[in-house]
């Protein structure tokens, strides 16, 4: 029987700086076995360790098939989070996963994709946009729509400019908030929705964001005609074994962590008590 | 699922033998027993000698579960020199549970499915795989507290419910159904101080149990309770006159033998080394849920006294796992200080349309059978 | 797994419990069933009284600075540095310069010790027992010991209660259980508090005042008063409980006098209740003698408390001393300002006597061992007794509390200090502390007590939502809220359990009327 709530072993490999309080890490597993045989999807968790200090959830930010490692974007929060932010490129990192459920954009093959993301709420999307774009003539119109507070808190800056300049996919971006070096849009991520056509009975909509944010957005998607199973978002609790056994993320009859992240509106609405 | 199970076989002991057959468990393994403690306490705690057996007990307010899953525990130490080494902790120590009530093998077999689902419990599992059970049914309630007969938690188990022995008190011997092959082997140990069990010794036992829901002080109406749980007819002012005598203090969840919820803490003086702990938690408080952010999702008293009950009695145990949420052990009766246990819960939803009457629990009318 | 019988550390109830333990570490407690007080009971407070005992921070060594910062020592040195620093001050400024503050919870053996370590070690009187009860001379002593001073199972024995304060179900929960349940069974009870909470709402009658001791008088008198008079005349067991510390001293001492005065009905009974798990045993050694002010002390010695971290006065006082020794179980704010530390064991690895509110003295049994270097309040005590010149101090357990049978202390509290006062800048409210609140704020066990600090986290006011409205302020706003002794942020709430014109806070900081304005 495997022990789930021993980690594997990861050093850092490198740390890129997203924001002022925001750090992506490429992580690679020290164990040759491990390393080869661990995959994952879009939208899954790790748990990340910091020993000594304690463990976060956090979503995968990298395309699966990398092989080479994988990625998180980490914003320092709480203890754990802030003592992350403090290590090194060649500092050991715990790593338990991978948890949860996934994007299930496989059956949206052949359809359309429209994805919204708010602040840092693009890292999780992030994974599945690489996983889409690896496979894009498997899907329709791709649409990607993100917004952040100001262009300082936009993260992937260097993605964002390569997604934008591929001819395949149309990516509309806003700030709520501009300064004197954004030419682009200012306005909540909502008022790009006015700026696309949508198909709503072919395509499958994917949103991450602040929870506002996300109220907001499937309240206009509804309103576009989209039917509640083909919205897909994801519900933040906190996590602690993320296994579904310490009962911290229970909500209803479901754990966040194994029934979950990814929720469509359809069972967000059955869920009994508020996110 | 059609066959209808039946225990190995049924025998007989005489009371004055079973301290010679403990002490022969007692070299097959820790034996964890019922004894007095402080106070007039009762404890089902490991016997360092057969005098320390006290037959005549009630129940443990700890229960037995608590042996398979402590409250807390190291999950796995970490040293951090030229590379970083995790050391997992496991407790394979072989244990006889003796004298466990019918209520907690109920229990106890839950939390097995519980921590087997989905990921299994190592932890758990080791333990639980080295643990014998021997139970100890309830021809009269050991406590006015009890009321198993509500919630299908007892007071006599059946064939395949989980206990490998069941001992049955009669007049001056205890009836011994033998449920495995465990358990076969233990009473196999000293054969000479058992014999078969006679259809008199059946029909003692059978007639002490006709009539035990009338010996029950406590009734808790279990049914009803889920049911207007289920439909969510129990009003909002209900929730919030319970909830509100509620002080948080995690008695009822930390004594509930189908609770499990954890925590996990690292513990380290400068990060180098240390352990990663796992420790009990209860969900009656306002971190339970509360996020980095600072954001709380269930941060009312009320929804979080409300989400106990709704995961005892509806999503969780009856929606998840096929069963309600509580054996009716009534640890959460003595356990609670403010009156707002499952006993006293269940019956303010029976009265729900009357005025609220409290009083304690135990001072309603027993049940009476169908 | 081991259980180990003891008494928690907490408040006056002194609930019986068991430590747990597996393979020498304290895993859990859980509650005594057949104990009187616990009935197999706890708080949160009980239940998680184990969690600050295996912390990484613990201290397990002595520490003396040098060279402006903390360095580990070993305890001969410790001690030898302890006694030539407060020796110094002694022959400077003399004995009455030396303050000897022992904690809420030291042991009654720690108490006799530090006592008798004052007066004929130091030759001070300047002693402070228990923090949070600044003076004990104006508690009489009828209402605490005798047979007119109640025990909790009178609380179900009395036909009329009545309840001078609020917040029981966070200072002493077995009161509000025992209460409670006698409500629910049918007594009947009289609140006198400002804040209509659980107990208020239950009652017969609810006398929303900030001014409990004027009810009492009132009450003393001949002339009728109301409802509150029919009742008192009316009951045959009258049961009068009072959290004490609840109101300042002077306060205080008017309404204990009321009390004195309403055990004239014969059948009348009074139940104080004391702060902490001690506070008790401090009484009882309590000493006549004149008030020393602690200003003018120039060196100190303090146990097991951190009035850094709730005193905004303290960090003054030490400005002025010479030599500061803290003894305690982590480097407490107090503890970083200190020149020698000593590493002290928990409730959970020494034994001793500790007297809940009711009298009852019960016996702490140790359950684990003390980290590394750490040791008993009462061995550490007893060392430095020694070695200012008490040669007959016992070395173990049994011997010292044979000589506390026999034993005598002088112990005299000094007065509460004053403080400045803000400018008027704000609108003024009349303030309603939960003055008990602080302790569990600032304690030192609960500050490393994982989940009671995240129960903790925000820090609130509340007020009526008439004054909300009056004010200007929005529920949920940050507020800024000034008074004599310094000034807090908070959040507001709004809620009706408040009267108009009184702010009611979870914890006490500081006395008298306080200045609202929503914070920039």
């Amino acid at each position: 029987m495997e022990n789930v709530y021993l980690p594997h072993l990861t050093k850092i490999a490198e740390v890129r700086r997203e924001t002022v309080d925001t750090l992506t890490y490429l992580l690679r597993f020290t164990q040759p076995g491990v390393a080869r045989s661990f995959t994952f999807k879009p939208g899954q968790f790790v748990e990340v360790s910091v020993f000594g200090v304690g463990e976060a959830p956090i979503g995968f930010a990298s395309a699966p098939s990398n092989g080479d490692g994988f990625e998180i974007t980490v914003r320092a929060l709480g203890s754990v989070t802030r003592a992350l932010h403090r290590l090194r490129p060649g500092d050991w990192v715990g790593i338990r996963g991978p948890y949860g459920n996934s994007f299930s954009y496989e059956t949206a093959k052949g359809q359309d994709i429209l994805i919204i993301g708010g602040g840092i709420g693009l890292p999780p999307l992030r994974s599945l946009i690489e996983a889409i774009l690896q496979e894009r003539e498997a899907f329709g119109a791709i649409t990607i729509l993100y917004g952040a507070r100001t262009p300082q808190d936009r993260v992937y800056k260097g993605e964002l400019d390569r997604w934008k300049s591929r001819g395949d996919l149309l990516l509309l971006e806003t700030v709520d908030v501009g300064d004197e070096t954004w030419a682009g849009s200012v306005g909540v991520v909502t008022t790009l929705l006015a700026r696309i056509s949508v198909d709503p009975s072919r395509t499958i909509a994917f949103t991450c964001g602040p929870p506002i944010m996300i109220k907001f957005v499937i309240q206009d998607l509804l309103k576009l005609g989209f039917a509640e199973d083909r919205i897909v978002s994801t519900l933040e609790r906190y996590m602690k074994c993320g296994v579904g056994k310490c009962g911290h993320c229970a909500i209803g009859s479901k754990y966040v962590c194994v029934d979950g992240p990814v929720f469509t509106y359809k069972q967000l609405k059955d869920l009994p008590e508020p996110p | 699922m059609g066959e209808q199970m039946a225990f190995r076989s049924i025998q007989v002991i005489q009371e004055d033998a079973v301290p010679p057959w403990v002490a022969t468990l007692m070299r097959e393994a820790l034996v964890i027993g019922p004894r007095g403690g402080g106070n007039g306490d009762f404890q089902l705690a490991p016997l360092t000698s057969v005098e320390d057996l006290h037959l005549d007990y009630t129940h443990d307010l700890l229960p037995p579960m608590r042996y398979l899953l402590p409250p807390s525990e190291v999950l796995f130490r970490f040293h951090n020199g030229d590379s970083l080494a995790l050391i997992p902790e496991y407790d394979e120590r072989r244990r006889i549970l003796f004298g466990v009530r019918s209520c907690d093998v109920k229990g106890i077999r839950y939390q097995g499915q519980f921590f087997h689902r989905d990921f299994p419990d190592i932890y758990f599992s080791k333990r639980a795989a080295n643990a014998i059970l021997i139970s100890l049914a309830c021809p009269t309630p050991p406590l006015p507290t009890c009321f198993c007969v509500c919630c299908d938690g007892g007071p006599v188990l059946k064939p395949g419910e989980g206990s490998d022995i069941q001992l049955t008190p009669l007049e001056g011997r205890y009836l011994v159904e033998v449920d495995s092959e465990a358990g076969e082997r233990l009473v196999a140990k000293t054969p000479e101080l058992f014999r078969e069990a006679t259809p008199a010794d059946l029909a003692e036992r059978n007639e002490a149990l006709a009539e035990v829901d009338q010996k029950f002080s406590t009734s808790a109406y279990l049914a009803r309770g889920i049911a207007k749980v289920t439909t969510d007819a129990v009003p909002a002012e209900i929730w919030e006159e319970l909830a509100e005598r509620c002080i948080g203090c995690g008695g009822c969840s930390y004594l509930c033998p189908l609770c499990t919820c954890f925590t996990i803490v690292d513990r380290s003086r400068d990060g180098t080394a240390g352990e990663r702990v796992r420790r009990w938690d209860h969900c009656q408080s306002a971190g339970f849920t509360r996020e980095a952010s600072g954001h709380n999702p269930r941060a009312q008293k009320r929804e979080q006294f409300k989400r106990r009950f709704f995961h005892k009695l509806s999503y969780q145990c009856l929606q998840r796992e096929g069963r309600p949420g509580c054996v009716g052990c009534g640890r959460c009766v003595t356990a609670c200080m403010m009156g707002i246990d499952m006993a006293a819960v269940l019956l303010r939803f029976r009265e729900l349309g009357r005025k609220p009457k409290w009083g304690p629990p135990w001072a309603a009318k027993p049940k009476t059978s169908p | 797994m081991q259980r180990i019988l003891t008494v928690c550390p907490h408040c006056s109830c002194g609930c019986g419990l068991y430590v747990l333990v597996e393979r020498g570490e304290a895993v859990g407690v859980m509650p005594s069933v057949g104990h009187p007080i616990s009935q197999g009971r706890l708080c949160m407070k009980g239940w998680t009284s184990f969690q600050h005992l295996h912390r990484a921070e613990r201290l397990d060594s002595p520490y003396i600075r040098q060279n402006g910062t903390l360095k580990r020592a070993g305890w001969e040195e410790a001690l030898t540095h302890l006694v030539e620093g407060l020796g110094a001050v002694r022959s400077k400024d003399g004995g009455q310069a030396i303050g000897v503050w022992a904690s809420g919870r030291s042991t009654d053996e720690e108490l006799f010790l530090l006592s008798r370590l004052a007066s004929q070690g130091l030759g001070t009187t300047a002693v402070r027992f228990d923090p949070s009860l600044q003076s004990l001379d104006h508690i009489p002593a009828s209402l605490v010991e005798g047979f007119r001073a109640a025990k909790f199972d009178e609380v179900q024995a009395a036909d009329l209660l009545l309840i001078f304060g609020h917040g029981f179900p966070e200072h002493h929960p077995q009161v509000a259980s025992r209460i409670l349940k006698a409500m629910d069974e049918g007594t009947s009870a009289v609140v006198i508090s400002p804040y209509r909470d659980l107990l208020a709402e239950r009652a017969v009658l609810h006398l929303r005042v900030s001014s409990p001791e004027e009810v009492a008088l009132a009450l003393t008198e001949e002339e009728p008063s109301g409802h509150l008079r029919a009742l008192w005349d009316e009951a045959k067991w009258p049961l009068v409980i009072y959290p004490l510390k609840s109101l300042p001293p002077d306060r205080e001492a008017r309404l204990l006098r009321a009390f004195e005065s309403l055990l004239a009905k014969a059948s009348a009974k009074v139940l104080l209740l004391f702060p902490r798990a001690n506070s008790r045993g401090a009484f009882r050694w309590k000493g006549g003698g004149a008030a020393s002010e602690p200003s003018g002390l120039k060196a100190l010695l303090v146990v097991e408390e951190d009035p850094a971290a709730w005193n905004g006065n303290f960090r003054e006082l030490v400005r002025g001393l010479d030599f500061l020794v803290v003894q305690d179980l982590f480097l407490t704010e107090t503890a970083e300002l200190a020149h020698v530390v000593l590493p002290a064991a928990s409730f959970a690895e020494k034994g001793g006597t500790l007297t809940n509110t009711e009298g009852r003295q019960q016996t702490l049994r140790p359950a684990i061992l003390p980290p590394g270097d750490a040791r008993p309040g009462w061995a550490i005590a007893a060392e430095m007794a020694r070695r200012l010149g008490l040669a007959d101090v016992g070395s173990t357990l049994e011997e010292i509390q044979q000589g506390l049978s026999s034993g005598q202390v002088q112990a005299v509290l000094p007065a509460e200090t004053a403080c400045e006062s803000p400018p008027e800048r704000f609108a003024t409210l009349e303030h309603v502390p939960n003055r008990l609140g602080w302790m569990w704020l600032k304690d030192t066990i609960l500050r490393h007590t994982d989940d009671w600090q995240r129960e903790h986290q925000d820090r609130w006011v509340e007020l009526h939502p008439e004054d909300v409205k009056t004010l200007g302020l929005r529920p949920g706003c940050m507020v800024q809220v000034a008074g004599e002794g310094g000034e807090f942020q908070a959040t507001l709430r709004i809620s009706e359990r408040v009267g108009p014109g009184v702010l009611v806070t979870p914890h006490h900081l500081f006395e008298g009327p306080v200045h609202i304005e929503r914070a920039k």
